[in-house]
């Protein structure tokens, strides 16, 4: 108990005297919340649309006014349809329209007309968002304003949708991307901080402190529990700050109990502690270890559905994410944040996460040798 | 008297390569054992086995009367270890080093605070005990380590060349408080380069590729090398260098080393040389080495090298060891 406290005290010494943990520990969280808040953004707006009218009437000004104002697309008029394609080889434009000469005689003569739309799909994402964008062309409201009111001859009944949608959208009505973002950010500031804490062990044995202390009576045990718990403490006051960035700054609900909340970030603490306290444990060098926890970092947010869908990925692929702690706390943390679900509801993902805790918390004591072969 | 230390056929190997061989050893409690030896020779891997650090691959060995191999955890709390490089916290300060062993081995709380000032100023570290570890000069961290290895006041205490890099002055001081330790009954285990350090010690011994060669006494050693063949002459001539190729390809001669301006030579068995055809009777053994003395006078002469004194000399602790690697050595390449 006395080695535990021993060390306890001497890790938190470690932690103030380095003034690049400061850094990493204070100023680099708040950085990356404020900037994951304020930057990740699914949506995109502003993309710019080439139009060339070769019809040049009420209501081809109609459809370039109706891309702008509801489809959200900046319109750049071009003169010629062979400029369209060299606007998006360009970048200039994502999404190129050529309006045929003679829509309007065709809209009075009731004739469908065919544009010719051009999509850049070098990013699908910004694609997707332009075709989403160009869907006023061809809605129910865009139907109803090229009609002509000519009483003479009254247009046959449009054919309308014979279903109409009246949705309903929950748990993020607004559809606002930080609350979809910042839950996992929370996530993202507690890896971050604890894998750039669980370096100590690794830090003794590039020193070669470590050879001292294995010529002592500690435990292995008092050794790896001394070095986390410091790094739990400091990584909890993180938590705090960036729960309380999301919940100031960015107005995040959080709909459910705080006490869940707290005690899910516990069980994420002591789970990504451990696994980074397990690289510590197997590498020889700072360097490796960094390697190693940079490689979960990066593994944690692309395929634990921080980003994209766990469901995106292949079926072969999918039990990765069900190896990361981040996957479970990301699927808690919004049911509790977002959905407002109970604790009970997430119970799965509480012993996921004390189980990752436990079994690399055994594995890093067990690691760890005493007297080298 | 219980031996503090005992080995028996210590073995250690590292992949192929035999770091330590078939050792054996007894060191009584309270003595300074000396371990000598070139680089790579297994001092290090010598002390790392027995502070239980490092497992044996054959071979058992005894510390303090607990079974390095099987009770390793049990040796821990009966020796110190100070180690070849710079072990503590740079970041910590001299207290605050001096605390966090203290609670590792569990120093009992009423006797920490007064054995820590008597620590402190035993080393010599008085006032410095704010200033952070890695601030400390060579020969302070040294004795900073040493506190430490002391805070559980062991019975047996390991220093693998505690004074490398030291200034001559900081070895006089670690030295001085190694003989007190001594005489307050520690068993003291110490590697080291410098052969006037291994002169103190009550017992040295020599390793060599992981072998021990010879063990004893230092004086005794010395005492019967002195009365077996004293076999030493000093030579100091003009020019050296010259003068060393030319001794080295000379009959009687075994060994050469150069002692700043002059020549220490280690000649061949003596009472052996009288069945030579140039040495002639009478054989007592300062006969022949003055005559050997004389033909050596003669060859350097011949040589175009100006003499200026030749005498016999009694050896020192390092012509012995010297000697002994050369031995080895040469055998190795047979």
């Amino acid at each position: 108990m006395r080695a535990l406290r021993a060390v306890i005290r001497k890790e938190f010494i470690h932690i103030r005297r380095d003034p690049r943990l400061v850094g990493y520990v204070v100023v680099l969280p708040v950085i990356v919340l404020l900037l994951f808040g304020f930057a990740l953004r699914l949506r995109v707006d502003n993309l710019t649309v080439a139009v060339c009218d070769q019809d040049r009437t009420f209501f081809s000004s109609e459809i370039k006014s109706r891309l702008q104002q509801e489809g959200g697309l900046y319109v750049t008029e071009v003169d010629a349809p062979d400029a369209v394609g060299d606007l998006i080889w360009t970048g200039k434009a994502h999404l190129g329209l050529v309006i045929p000469p003679g829509f309007s005689r065709r809209v009075a003569d009731n004739q469908q007309t065919t544009f010719m739309l051009l999509v850049d799909g070098t990013m699908p994402t910004l694609a997707q968002a332009a075709l989403y964008g160009a869907r006023v062309l061809t809605d129910e409201d865009m139907a109803d304003r090229l009609t002509l009111d000519d009483p003479d001859h009254p247009s046959p009944a449009v054919r309308k949708n014979p279903i109409r949608l009246d949705q309903t959208v929950l748990f993020n009505p607004h559809l606002r991307d930080s609350d979809f973002f910042l839950p996992g950010t929370m996530g993202i500031v507690m890896m971050l901080v604890s894998l750039a804490l669980a370096t100590g062990i690794v830090r003794e044995k590039e020193q070669q402190t470590i050879e001292q202390l294995w010529a002592t009576p500690i435990s292995r045990l008092a050794l790896v529990a001394g070095k986390m718990i410091p790094c739990a403490a400091v990584t909890v006051l993180d938590f705090v700050v960036a729960l309380a960035l999301s919940r100031w700054v960015f107005a995040l609900p959080v709909r459910g109990s705080l006490l869940a909340v707290a005690a899910l970030a516990a069980l994420f603490i002591a789970s990504v502690l451990a696994l980074g306290t397990f690289v510590s444990v197997v590498s020889e060098t700072q360097l490796q270890a960094h390697f190693i926890s940079v490689f979960i970092f990066v593994v944690s947010i692309l395929m634990s559905g921080f980003i994209f869908p766990i469901e995106a990925m292949p079926h072969w692929l999918q039990p990765v994410a069900s190896a990361l702690p981040m996957t479970y706390f990301l699927e808690a943390i919004r049911g509790l944040t977002l959905k407002g679900m109970p604790a009970t509801h997430l119970l799965g993902d509480f012993a996921a996460l004390a189980a990752f805790a436990l079994l690399f918390g055994t594995l890093c004591t067990v690691g760890l040798k005493k007297q080298a072969a | 008297m219980a031996n503090a230390i005992v080995a028996e056929g210590l073995t250690k190997k590292f992949g192929s390569r035999l770091a330590v061989d078939r050792v054996d050893l007894s060191i009584p409690q309270g003595e300074i054992f000396g371990l000598l030896g070139p680089n790579g020779s297994g001092k290090t891997t010598m002390i790392r086995m027995l502070c239980g650090v490092l497992a044996p691959s054959a071979g058992r060995a005894m510390v303090g009367g607990y079974d390095i191999g099987r009770e390793p955890e049990k040796v821990k709390r009966v020796i110190g270890y100070v180690s070849q490089k710079f072990s503590l916290y740079p970041d910590l300060t001299v207290r605050e080093n001096l605390d966090f062993y203290g609670d590792v081995y569990g120093v009992p709380a009423g006797a920490g605070p007064q054995r820590k000032c008597d620590l402190i100023a035993r080393c010599g570290l008085d006032g410095r005990e704010n200033q952070t570890a890695g601030s400390l000069s060579g020969g302070l961290k040294q004795r900073l380590a040493l506190a430490c290895a002391l805070i559980h006041q062991p019975r047996i205490l390991f220093l693998d060349e505690p004074t490398a890099g030291v200034d001559p002055v900081a070895r006089r001081f670690l030295w001085d408080l190694l003989f007190q330790l001594a005489q307050e009954g520690t068993t003291l285990f110490v590697t080291t380069h410098y052969m006037d350090e291994a002169e103190r010690c009550m017992h040295v011994a020599y390793i060599h590729y992981g072998r021990l060669l010879v063990s004893g006494d230092p004086k005794a050693m010395k005492r019967e090398e002195v009365a077996n063949t004293h076999r030493r002459v000093e030579i100091i001539c003009e020019p050296l260098m010259p003068a060393l190729v030319v001794l080295r390809g000379a009959a009687h001669v075994d060994d050469v080393n150069v002692y700043g301006q002059a020549l220490h030579v280690r000649l061949r068995d003596l009472p052996a040389a009288r069945h030579g055809s140039e040495v002639a009777l009478p054989y007592s053994v300062a006969a022949v080495r003055a005559q050997v003395m004389e033909l050596l006078r003669g060859e350097l002469s011949r040589a175009g090298i100006d003499v200026l004194s030749i005498r016999s000399v009694y050896p020192s602790l390092e012509d012995i060891f010297v000697s002994f690697a050369r031995t080895i050595d040469r055998k190795d390449l047979l």
